[in-house]
């Protein structure tokens, strides 16, 4: 069915509808892994936003049970240039059209993807409307009306909403993490380490936080602005008084780094692929990152920028070590994407245990 | 870490003529590093017996050594030129075993030369078979289980205990023989009792088989401060039991889960830290498939064949960080030239489908097997890069410049289906098509998996394609809708064939119908940055990136991929063009195919475009860029045979015009040509028919010479010895008809000739003239190439220069002229005339230092010869002499006939250069690979014709201390003429016999030649094809064994204390700068 992509700017996309025909709008970002399309789709992170892969072929090896990242689809639509109508893997249960009808996804097909994402790469990510509606005046009229939606908006929803206290490693240092929707992946690394470990919701108050006796707290990855959160920020500054262990990852290091005197502006365009370079600790790791803003000094002092992007040098790790606190822009360890950077977890364990602050820049 | 700041003297290895298995692509890697060293204001000395590369020409380095690659000359080069290290990763297999020798011989150590890059230890790790497997098994990763045996007990016990299927190769056999792949006990007993046979150590190889597996490549790179990246991951559509080499290749991997892929990835990585390379590695993996077990296969921890193509394929410059990284840079330090903000230090990301299709020489061994297995049988190979699995696929397919209708093969809808199937299951070179055909028969796609392995994403992919095929060919131009097909990847071409009209009303409707392809950017990051190299793809149906500028344009035409008759050399040429016109301020726009070349480096030109080379996708580029003109002469018989299409549809054809190299090239015209200028060529005529034929051939009197018009390399060509054979040749070899008639000349045995010129119309620059060794009858390409000329008289050489001055003249060339020549009893003839660049000319550019492509392409822009300080004329000869010696892969292609003829065989060619000419001959062998024997027996088998000329050079082998053994009738005439000979048994008397002796290495080489007619003696052939597997010189020309002899000689006039000179190209010969150039003037 001939559907269309409508950008707030106006710039129209003709394509057909590959997942559930209807309509649907969000920030249109592009992606450039060339394999975890699933992870990706079902990376929580991505909510309210409609995913535009760069490799033109998608859905190659279907869908599994297995390597989805959370039960649903948080993204709002998916905008590829060809959809694999037989994948052929020996794990997969489904395609990819069929899961995204299943999942009311709504999504897009024979799309110039590499001019789509030319466009977005020079005007920045923006909001857009895929919709089954061909009077083009309208389209532009309504694309151009979308507004982006409100943070706390985007995280509510993917996030626990009370606190709950997992049942693995009782024994061991607990962990309040607080969740903005990226949990999953530090739940496992966390558990793996031997930590026992407290979700919290977003809007947990520094007071949430000292009833569950952590003996750190970490900030999950989280979709959107950091700034549209001021309050969780107003937390994590008592949390630094307090020299309590603390880790961000991804939104929750943004976090970190306004809590600390930073600001945040946008990336145009924003890091999302599974290629990203990052030097820190003394190497260089290839990362895989979904993000569309980037931290700005200057900080508090006592602040060291530990990791840098190797591209446009923007800030991937900070690190106060006077108030034992440290993050990083990406999600070490993550799918889709390699595994070299566990030693940022251990670092946090050693933090929980009381080993002191060794300084893993 | 910086640049390492003792660095300051480089010497570089190459890898050695064109091979099987080694090919342009380690002329790309070596020139990125010669250039990349002269960036870093690093000294560089190289060493490469191979003329017909770039990395050879006197700019890409200090100090260029034109010598054969042996442990010897290279210690040679090292006490001359004392360079402080060696960079030996770049020049394939043969650089990497000449540093490990080195290595392992403490030259290096000796010397104060340090070993760039990966270590000594790390390529042993690798290499060695054992070591590598002990490596691997400690840091975990799998490597097919395997044992050496020496009883069929123990080769069952072994093959129970890891599982069937096992693959069985006996010890110190070549090709294989006498080995297999066992399913069961049953097959291993019987296979293993074969093979014990076959092996010289009486011991068999029992290796897990993983045929059928997928197989995975990744090419990797790692830096001194142990940061790893993956560049590209490919996958093979042919599974593993198919040399990578010889297969479909396709990349980014296209049916590896996210999951699958990152273990695959998180392997390689590990594998390269383990080994500590320092530069890049290929590593190749088998991974079953319904399953995530695997094995490493392969690691080659050096820049290959498969790092050229992930070069190509992302954009990213493999071999040029390689050498960086070798000089002490790590990744970070090293800029992204691509996108001109980022570094290397990053995993390129891709926006399209890379196919790679390997170019296989069985148009030209026509009786070749041609199924496919463990040992590679391509010469080259093509790459396309689409926007669709389909699109990637079929432009690779037109690449091969076949006039393929893409998948479809009309000759094979006659095939019954039982014996398509079997054909299948046997993979050989046309399997695709072939696979093709069972999908479009209604052959399930399970049934062909089954068969093939092949995975069901790629049948499902060809099926797609058979599909719209089948769909179209119910259509009419008027009914269809050309934006499907064309954003399919279909050609006009193809449509043209399906729709039942010409390809001109396809591209004129679609034209109007604005489906036109956009050119989209290879960025290495798949749109994220702006890209600032322009190399550029072509997409239908989508938005292009490609902005032409207004700048004065001009395009080349480059070769497609390797192959026997149209080898490197014509890109050599293609490379000048560009350089030539960019010299002048124009901008080059270059478009070809080759992953493997320099060409297709995006830094050779101002715009690049990878497509294949056919009048649609050249026409779509010149719409898009508007060029001043097209040049034509520099991508061999390729681009030659788009000048005419391309004039007719209103292109400029820079030089030469179209109608004159028509007149070189139609027989009919050529003749009247000759005539009127009064040059003689051998008797003939053009045959349109069988009955035509046969009374030329009568009235010229066998033998004669036959071949189609319009010929490439040879091919087709034969000497004729009688009707019997005129007749067989007619019916089998060609199809004769009033379109593609057919030439039939007197065939003369005289002395060949041959002579490259530039012209502009006025005057003719003739740089030089080359004599072969071989008298006529053997290809031009295949014969020992002598410059200057040894036996020619003054006169003769007159009357060459004279004709070929006339002959440039009245065809008005405007470029580049290459003629060959016979002379026979002091009368020259001319057998044909190319309008074009020749093989010769990089050997001639180089040994006379005159930039003949540069001239040419100058005189194409408008220049004369003398506004570029050129006269016309034959230039001085030198004072040194060069041996061209063609190379052959007959070693990779087990039953292909290695005795030479009138169709080209070799593949790649080495230069010999010294003062004398018994010293260039010797270095010229060795180059090439030969042995020189000292002293031993020689086996000389003769054809009754060639008995009394062989007399002379027999006898002085006898002089020279060889022993001669011979069969009988050979052996009686030896003996009645006075020589010494031992009788040796033919094959079918019983042992031992001449195999016997050949195998057993009771001789130094054979001399075997041929009786009259096309017949191979079987005796004469298993002989030759012993030779060739026991690396035995097998000279089937007495021609040829004069010159082996004139090395021998050479070879014994050498002691320790007066070894062979070497001598840099810079020292023999000088440059021919303007105010040379005035001298000759005068």
């Amino acid at each position: 069915m001939k559907t269309h992509l409508c950008l707030a700017d106006g710039r129209i996309f003709a394509g057909v509808s590959a997942g559930l025909a209807g309509e649907t709008s969000g920030e249109i970002v592009f992606n450039t892994s060339m394999t975890g399309y699933q992870e990706i789709l079902t990376d929580p992170t991505y909510s309210g936003q409609i995913i535009v892969m760069t490799y033109p072929l998608i859905g190659n090896y279907g869908v599994n049970k297995e390597d989805r990242e959370s039960l649903s689809i948080s993204a709002r639509g998916l905008i590829v240039r060809e959809i694999c109508p037989q994948p052929s893997n020996y794990r997969t249960e489904q395609t990819l059209h069929r899961y995204l009808v299943d999942q009311g996804i709504v999504a897009l097909s024979q799309v110039d993807t590499r001019a789509l994402t030319r466009h977005l790469r020079l005007h920045g990510s923006q909001q857009g409307l895929i919709s089954l509606d061909d009077d083009f005046d309208r389209l532009r009229a309504r694309a151009a009306a979308l507004t982006p939606t409100p943070t706390p908006d985007l995280i509510r929803g993917i996030t626990v909403s009370a606190r709950r206290d997992l049942p693995e490693n009782p024994a061991g240092p607990r962990v309040a993490l607080i969740d903005f929707g990226g949990r999953d992946y530090l739940i496992n690394a966390l558990h793996a380490l031997g930590c026992a470990i407290t979700l919290l919701p977003p809007d947990s108050t520094f007071n949430d936080i000292r009833q569950c006796t952590p003996a750190g707290v970490l900030l999950s990855d989280g979709p959107g602005n950091p700034q549209e959160l001021p309050d969780i920020c107003r937390t994590i500054t008592q949390i630094l008084a307090q020299s309590l262990p603390l880790m961000g990852v991804g939104l929750g290091h943004q976090l970190l780094g306004l809590a600390l005197g930073g600001r945040v502006r946008p990336l145009i365009p924003g890091h999302r692929g599974a290629n990203h370079p990052i030097r820190g600790g003394g190497r260089i790791h290839i990362t895989a990152q979904n993000h569309g803003f980037a931290l700005e000094g200057p900080f508090t002092e006592g602040t060291e920028i530990t990791h840098i992007h190797l591209n446009d040098k923007s800030i991937e790790g900070l690190a106060c070590p006077s108030r034992q606190a440290f993050s990083l822009q990406f999600v070490p360890d993550t799918q889709p994407g390699p595994h070299t950077t566990h030693y940022l977890y251990e670092h946090f364990r050693d933090l929980l245990l009381q080993k002191g602050y060794a300084s893993h820049a | 870490m910086p640049k390492h700041s003792n660095i300051k003297k480089v010497l570089v290895i190459g890898s050695g003529p064109i091979i099987i298995g080694q090919a342009a692509e380690f002329d790309y890697a070596g020139t990125q590093a010669c250039r990349t060293l002269q960036e870093e204001n690093v000294e560089a000395v190289l060493i490469n017996s191979n003329p017909a590369t770039i990395m050879t020409d006197a700019p890409m380095a200090s100090r260029i050594y034109l010598e054969p690659l042996t442990p010897e000359t290279v210690q040679a080069v090292i006490a001359k030129e004392r360079p402080d290290s060696l960079l030996a990763t770049l020049g394939g297999q043969v650089g990497l075993n000449l540093a490990m020798t080195l290595a392992r011989d403490g030259t290096l150590e000796r010397e104060n030369v340090r070993l760039l890059g990966t270590s000594l230890d790390s390529i042993e790790k690798a290499e060695d078979r054992e070591r590598f497997k002990q490596t691997m098994e400690e840091i975990g990763e799998p490597v097919p289980e395997s044992a050496i045996v020496s009883g069929i007990e123990d080769a069952l016990r072994f093959a129970r205990s890891i599982g069937y299927p096992v693959i069985v190769r006996p010890g110190y056999t070549m090709g294989g023989t006498g080995g297999g792949v066992a399913h069961d006990d049953e097959t291993l007993t019987e296979i293993a009792a074969k093979g014990l046979t076959y092996s010289i150590n009486k011991q068999l190889l029992i290796e897990r088989s993983v045929a059928g597996w997928k197989e995975i490549e990744f090419e990797v790179m790692r830096d001194s401060a142990d940061t790893c990246i993956t560049i590209c991951s490919m996958e093979n559509i042919d599974p593993v039991g198919i040399h990578t080499g010889d297969s479909i290749v396709v990349a980014p991997t296209q049916t590896l889960s996210d999951k699958d892929f990152r273990m695959m990835r998180q392997a390689a990585l590990s594998i390269i830290r383990e080994l500590a390379i320092e530069g890049g590695c290929n590593i190749q993996f088998a991974l079953h498939p319904y399953s995530s077990q695997y094995y490493v296969i392969e690691v080659n921890p050096r820049v290959s064949r498969s790092s050229a193509l992930a070069s190509k394929a992302t954009g990213y410059p493999i071999a040029k960080v390689a050498t960086r990284i070798a000089l002490g840079y790590t990744l970070d330090e090293i800029a992204n030239t691509v996108t001109g903000a980022t570094t290397a230090c990053f995993e390129p990301s891709i926006d399209y489908i890379v196919a790679k299709i390997p170019r296989w020489p069985f148009d030209k061994f026509t009786g070749a097997q041609r199924s496919l297995g463990s040992q590679m049988k391509a010469t080259g190979e093509v790459m396309a890069l689409g926007r669709s699995f389909s699109s990637a696929l079929l432009k690779a397919i037109y690449s091969l410049e076949a006039n393929f209708t893409g998948l479809l093969m009309e000759s094979f809808r006659a095939i019954p289906l039982p014996d398509l199937l079997a054909k299948i299951e046997k993979a050989d070179d046309e399997r695709l098509f072939l696979v093709a055909e069972a999908l479009r028969r209604g052959v399930s796609i399970e049934q062909v998996n089954k068969i093939t392995k092949i995975d069901y994403f790629f049948l499902n992919e060809i099926a797609k394609i058979v599909s719209l095929e089948e769909t179209l060919s119910q259509l009419t131009i008027d009914n269809c809708q050309l934006s499907i097909p064309k954003t399919a990847g279909f050609s006009d071409f193809q449509l043209a064939h399906l729709l039942n009209t010409d390809e001109t009303v396809i591209a004129r409707k679609r034209r109007e119908q604005g489906i036109i392809p956009g050119y989209l950017m290879v960025d290495t990051c798949a749109g994220e940055f702006p890209a600032a190299t322009p190399y550029y793809y072509s997409s239908f149906g989508e938005e292009g990136e490609s902005r032409p500028t207004d700048a004065d344009k001009i395009l080349v035409l480059g070769s497609g991929p390797i192959r026997i008759g149209q080898g490197i050399e014509f890109d050599y040429c293609s490379v000048h063009a560009s350089h030539a016109i960019r010299e002048m301020g124009c901008q080059s726009i270059v478009i070809n195919n080759n992953p493997e070349t320099v060409s297709t480096d995006p830094d050779t030109s101002d715009r690049l475009y990878f497509e294949p080379l056919n009048i649609e996708n050249v026409m779509s580029v010149i719409d898009q860029e508007r060029p001043r003109g097209v040049v034509v002469q520099f991508g061999g018989q390729t681009a030659i045979n788009l000048a005419k299409p391309l004039l007719q549809r209103g292109v400029a054809i820079l030089g030469t015009s179209v109608e004159d190299i028509d007149r070189a090239e139609n027989r009919e015209k050529f003749d009247d040509l000759l005539e009127s200028l009064r040059i003689p060529r051998p008797k003939g005529n053009l045959a349109h028919s069988h009955t035509e034929a046969r009374g030329i051939a009568a009235s010229l009197g066998f033998p004669v010479l036959v071949r189609p018009s319009y010929v490439l390399g040879g091919r087709a060509m034969e000497i004729v010895y009688n009707e019997n054979d005129l007749t067989d040749y007619l019916a089998q070899a060609v199809r004769v008809s009033p379109e593609h008639p057919v030439l039939v000349d007197r065939y003369m045995l005289g002395r060949e000739v041959e002579v490259d010129a530039i012209a502009d119309g006025e005057n003719v620059l003739i740089p030089g003239i080359m004599e072969h060794l071989e008298r006529a009858g053997i290809h031009s390409g295949d014969s020992i190439a002598i410059y200057p000329p040894q036996n020619l008289t003054p006169e003769l050489i007159n009357t060459l220069t004279e004709y070929t001055t006339r002959i440039a003249l009245a065809l008005q060339v405007k470029g580049l002229l290459n003629i060959q020549f016979i002379i026979q009893d002091d009368q020259i003839y001319v057998i044909e005339v190319n309008p074009r660049a020749s093989r010769t000319v990089p050997i001639l550019s180089k040994v006379t230092g005159i930039p003949m492509v540069k001239l040419a392409t100058l005189v194409q822009l408008g220049q004369t010869l003398s506004q570029q300080g050129y006269s016309g004329g034959l230039h001085p000869k030198p004072n040194l002499v060069a041996v061209k010696i063609p190379v052959f892969s007959f070693n990779k292609l087990t039953d292909v006939e290695p005795s030479l003829g009138p169709e080209m065989k070799s593949t790649g060619e080495v230069l010999g250069l010294a003062d004398t000419l018994p010293e260039a001959m010797y270095k010229g062998f060795l180059g090439a690979g030969y042995r020189i024997p000292q002293s031993g027996d020689i086996l000389v088998t003769l054809a009754d014709k060639d008995k009394e000329e062989a007399l002379p050079h027999l006898a002085r082998l006898t002089e020279l201390g060889f022993g001669l053994k011979a069969t009988n009738g050979t052996a009686a005439f030896l003996r009645a003429h006075g020589l010494p000979v031992g009788e040796v048994r033919k094959i079918h008397e019983g042992h031992p016999n001449v195999i016997d002796i050949i195998r057993n290495k009771e001789v130094v080489f054979v001399v075997n030649t041929l009786t009259r007619g096309k017949q191979p003696l079987r005796d004469g052939f298993q002989m030759r094809r012993m030779s060739v597997e026991f690396n035995i010189p097998c000279p089937t020309s007495l021609d040829t064994l004069a010159g082996l002899i004139y090395a021998i000689e050479y070879a014994k006039t050498l002691s320790e204390s007066t070894p062979t000179r070497i001598w840099a190209l810079q020292d023999a010969v000088a440059p021919q700068t303007k105010a040379h150039a005035d001298l000759n003037k005068g």
